[in-house]
């Protein structure tokens, strides 16, 4: 009986808090999804390009929303400190630019996926 | 008959001056009020202006009209105890008298007006540095609650100058390369140029260097607390010119006494004059 109402109590709460977007969480949503769609091996070029290219324009807008918001740093939460720790792998879209790579070898190269770093691998694990 | 009267108007005089003052002083300041209106938005404010705008504040409330007011009250009884002084020196006798307990009490009135005046003074200085310490205070918990975040402020202001360089890049690389824009980069585009230009006048603004020399947050609190210094200051003045007052309520009170003895004395010699009530006082005009 305790656990019933302990249950729908927690359901009650979980309704009455409505799940608030910040700027970092639209950020890293988008940003996961570019991820996903960069490593989707199902994927057709063509499609991969267009959807890439579209995500790309979100996430820069979702980045300069991120940087351009004072209130984050406001009691910032576990997520905000670490995408500001972070930042190359956070601001995807200005990294790449800023260091003149297409966006998904720059994830690649901050993953330490490198071509010479798998050729390594290859060449350790034989 | 009259003299005993002005004797008794006289007593009455320096033993109700007291009640009468601080029954008056408390209705005065009960009713003459001020309640700063100031917005918690002008708390950002550098301090000189904001003791400009607590300043203007001050004068639109009732306290200070009846400051004003009593302010002019004085300057009146100061001139007319002036005057009063100069008049005896040119009477005698009863007219003498009358002008000495005029000059009673007016110098009476004056000293319970000046008690209202620093009274109200002191009000405004203690309204005042209440405004000033909630300030302070303020100004604290946001210090506290700015260091704990100084150092996510570090990376963002690292992250911004890191990226303010990156626009026209980005324009070029990926804007332009995909062919449209959406919504908000259009909007930023737009919006950020008009920034750029309006940050420029502000640094060109005379008073932007100005606002910049006590805007740090460890200026504008030594300059808060300097401010609430001078208040103490102002207040302990204020104190010593009660204490002054206090005097000059014993000297009215002594003059009082004074005039008191000497009609007592004027009516003493009256008193002293022959009487007839005595059948020996009589006997010679019965023995001839």
């Amino acid at each position: 009986m305790k656990i019933k109402i302990m249950l729908t109590m927690l359901l009650l709460l979980n309704f009455l808090n409505p799940a608030l977007a910040t700027s970092i969480e639209n950020m890293e949503r988008t940003r996961a999804a570019l991820i996903s769609v960069m490593l989707d091996a199902n994927m057709n070029a063509d499609k991969k390009q267009n959807k890439l290219k579209s995500f790309k324009l979100r996430l820069l807008d979702s980045e300069r929303i991120v940087i351009n918001d004072k209130k984050i740093i406001q009691n910032p939460d576990r997520y905000t400190i670490r995408a500001f720790e972070e930042y190359e792998l956070s601001f995807l879209v200005h990294a790449s630019i800023e260091n003149n790579l297409d966006i998904s070898d720059h994830w690649f190269n901050q993953m330490g996926l490198t071509t010479s770093n798998l050729e390594n691998t290859r060449l350790i694990t034989k | 008959m009259t003299f005993r009267l002005t004797k008794y108007f006289i007593i009455l005089i320096i033993c109700g001056s007291n009640f009468m003052i601080s029954k008056s002083v408390f209705a005065l300041t009960n009713n003459a009020n001020w309640k700063p209106q100031i917005v918690e938005k002008m708390y950002i404010l550098p301090p000189k202006q904001l003791n400009r705008v607590l300043n203007n504040d001050f004068k639109s409330s009732s306290l200070a009209a009846t400051l004003n007011n009593k302010d002019l009250k004085i300057k009146t009884r100061h001139g007319r105890i002036k005057e009063l002084n100069n008049s005896i020196l040119t009477f005698d006798g009863d007219e003498k008298i009358e002008l000495q307990h005029q000059l009673i009490v007016e110098k009476r009135d004056y000293i319970k007006d000046m008690h209202q005046l620093l009274k109200m003074k002191k009000k405004e200085l203690k309204i005042k540095k209440e405004f000033y310490k909630q300030i302070e205070n303020k100004m604290n918990i946001k210090n506290v609650a700015n260091k704990q975040n100084q150092n996510m402020f570090k990376k963002r202001e690292k992250i911004i100058k890191r990226t303010s360089i990156l626009d026209d890049k980005i324009f070029d690389n990926l804007l332009i390369s995909s062919g449209d824009m959406t919504k908000y980069s259009e909007a930023y585009s737009k919006n950020k140029n008009a920034i750029i230009i309006l940050k420029k006048a502000i640094a060109k603004h005379p008073m932007s260097n100005f606002n910049d020399k006590n805007n740090s947050p460890k200026d504008k609190i030594s300059s808060i607390r300097s401010y609430i210094e001078n208040i103490e200051t102002e207040t302990a003045i204020i104190e010593l010119k009660e204490e002054m007052l206090n005097y000059m309520v014993k000297l009215v009170a002594l003059d009082a006494m004074n005039l008191a003895e000497n009609i007592s004395y004027i009516n003493d010699d009256n008193n002293q004059a022959p009487n007839y009530n005595d059948p020996n006082d009589a006997l010679e005009f019965f023995i001839n």
